[in-house]
C-alpha cells in the first residue's frame, strides 16, 4: 500500500510539475541538510516530461533513461513533502525553449538532479549545451557541472569551460546563459581564438 | 606583417560577454588581442561578426595600444587612441580621441587618424591641429654616445 503511495507521489512530481512551477515559482536552495533517504522512494526507465507554461507554450522537454525520485526527512524521521525532494536523473537530455529564440538551447550530461518542483536542474558529468545559431552553425558549451533554472531560462557553471563557435574556439573559468537577453557571459580567465576567415 | 591577415586572432581578457542578438562580443577587462604582429591592448575589445568571420574590432582604453610591424623592412609601428577601430576587411584602423602613431620616432598626433595597413600610409584630419614631429635623419640612425663612449667634453667623474 505504502509502494503504490509512493508512486503516485512520483507521477505527482514528474507530470503536474507545471502546475505547481505557476503557483509556486520562488526558487528555493536545495535542501542539503535535511537527512536523505538512502533507496528510492520510486524509479521510472524512459520518462519524458513536457513542461508548458500558462499559455500552453512548451517551455522545455526533459528525457531521461531513468528517474529516481528520493524524499527527505525531518528529524522526526517523517518524509517532508515531495518538493523538499529531489530526483536523480541517468542520461538527462533537456531542450529548453525561449520566446525571444526560436532556437531552443539543448543541454545533455551523464547525470542530473532535479529539485524544488523541477525549478533547478543541476546536470555533472560531460554536459553539452548547444544551440544552433540564425546564421547557421551551432554554438557549443562544454563544461564539467551546469546548474539550470528553466522557470528563469537561465544557466551557470562555475567549472572551467570550453565553447566551440562557426568563429572560433573560446575558454573560460564559469560562465552563464540568459536566454531572455540572449546572452553567453564567460566569468574570468578568458581567452578565444578567432580563425582567419 | 602582410601575413599578419591570415593568422588566427586571439583575446585575452578578464570577461566576456557574447550577445547572439546583436552578433557582438565584447572583451572586458585587460583585453589583450593578437593576431601575428599586431597586438592590441586595451580595457575593452568589442568584436563583430557576420557569416564571414569578423568583420571589425573596436577597441576602447585610456588610451587603447597598438603595435605593428607593417613589413620586414619597416620598424614596428605604435598607434595610440582613446578609440581603434580596426576594419578588418579593408585593412583599415581609425584612431580617435587623442590619437598618435609613432614609428621609428616620427610621431603623429591628432584627433583623428587613419591607418591604412596595406599601404602603411597614415592620413591625419580634427578639430585641432595635426601635429607631426620627424627627427633628424642622424639622430634617427645613429646610437646617442654613451657616457663610456669617446665623447670628449663629458665631465670627467669627480676624483676625490
Amino acid at each position: 500500500m505504502a509502494r503504490r503511495l509512493l508512486t503516485l507521489a512520483l507521477v505527482a512530481v514528474l507530470v503536474i510539475a507545471a502546475v505547481l512551477l505557476v503557483d509556486n515559482p520562488t526558487l528555493e536552495e536545495p535542501q542539503q541538510q535535511a537527512p536523505q533517504q538512502n533507496t528510492p522512494g520510486a524509479i521510472i526507465t524512459a520518462a519524458t516530461t513536457r513542461q508548458y507554461d500558462a499559455n500552453g507554450q512548451l517551455q522545455y522537454v526533459l528525457q531521461v533513461d531513468r528517474a529516481e525520485q528520493y524524499f527527505r526527512f525531518n528529524q522526526q524521521d517523517k518524509p517532508l513533502a515531495t518538493s523538499r525532494g529531489y530526483t536523480d536523473l541517468s542520461s538527462p537530455r533537456l531542450v529548453l525553449h525561449s520566446d525571444s529564440n526560436p532556437q531552443p538551447w539543448h543541454f545533455s550530461a551523464d547525470h542530473g538532479r532535479t529539485e524544488n518542483n523541477g525549478n533547478l536542474i543541476t546536470l555533472w558529468g560531460n554536459v553539452v549545451a548547444e544551440q544552433a545559431l540564425a546564421g547557421g552553425g551551432q554554438y557549443r558549451i562544454e563544461t564539467s557541472r551546469l546548474r539550470v533554472e528553466p522557470l528563469l531560462q537561465q544557466a551557470t557553471s562555475q567549472q572551467p569551460v570550453t565553447i566551440r563557435s562557426p568563429q572560433g574556439l573560446g575558454n573560460s573559468t564559469g560562465m552563464s546563459i540568459d536566454m531572455p537577453q540572449q546572452t553567453v557571459t564567460l566569468n574570468s580567465q578568458v581567452k578565444a581564438t578567432y580563425e582567419a576567415k | 606583417l602582410p601575413e599578419d591577415r591570415d593568422q588566427p586572432i586571439e583575446i585575452n581578457a578578464d570577461r566576456a560577454v557574447r550577445n547572439e542578438k546583436t552578433g557582438v562580443t565584447e572583451f572586458v577587462g585587460n583585453a589583450l588581442l593578437s593576431q601575428g604582429s599586431l597586438s592590441i591592448a586595451a580595457d575593452t575589445i568589442t568584436i563583430n561578426y557576420n557569416d564571414n568571420g569578423i568583420r571589425d574590432i573596436l577597441a576602447v582604453g585610456t588610451p587603447a595600444v597598438l603595435h605593428q610591424i607593417p613589413n620586414p623592412e619597416q620598424s614596428q609601428v605604435t598607434a595610440k587612441a582613446n578609440r581603434i577601430e580596426y576594419s578588418v576587411g579593408d585593412e583599415v584602423i581609425n584612431l580617435k580621441e587623442r590619437a598618435s602613431i609613432d614609428q621609428d620616432g616620427s610621431v603623429i598626433t591628432s584627433d583623428l587618424i587613419r591607418y591604412d595597413i596595406n599601404q602603411s600610409m597614415a592620413e591625419a584630419s580634427g578639430d585641432n591641429r595635426v601635429n607631426i614631429i620627424i627627427p633628424p635623419s642622424n639622430a634617427r640612425t645613429t646610437n646617442p654616445p654613451t657616457s663610456e663612449s669617446d665623447n670628449s667634453d663629458a665631465i670627467p667623474n669627480d676624483p676625490k
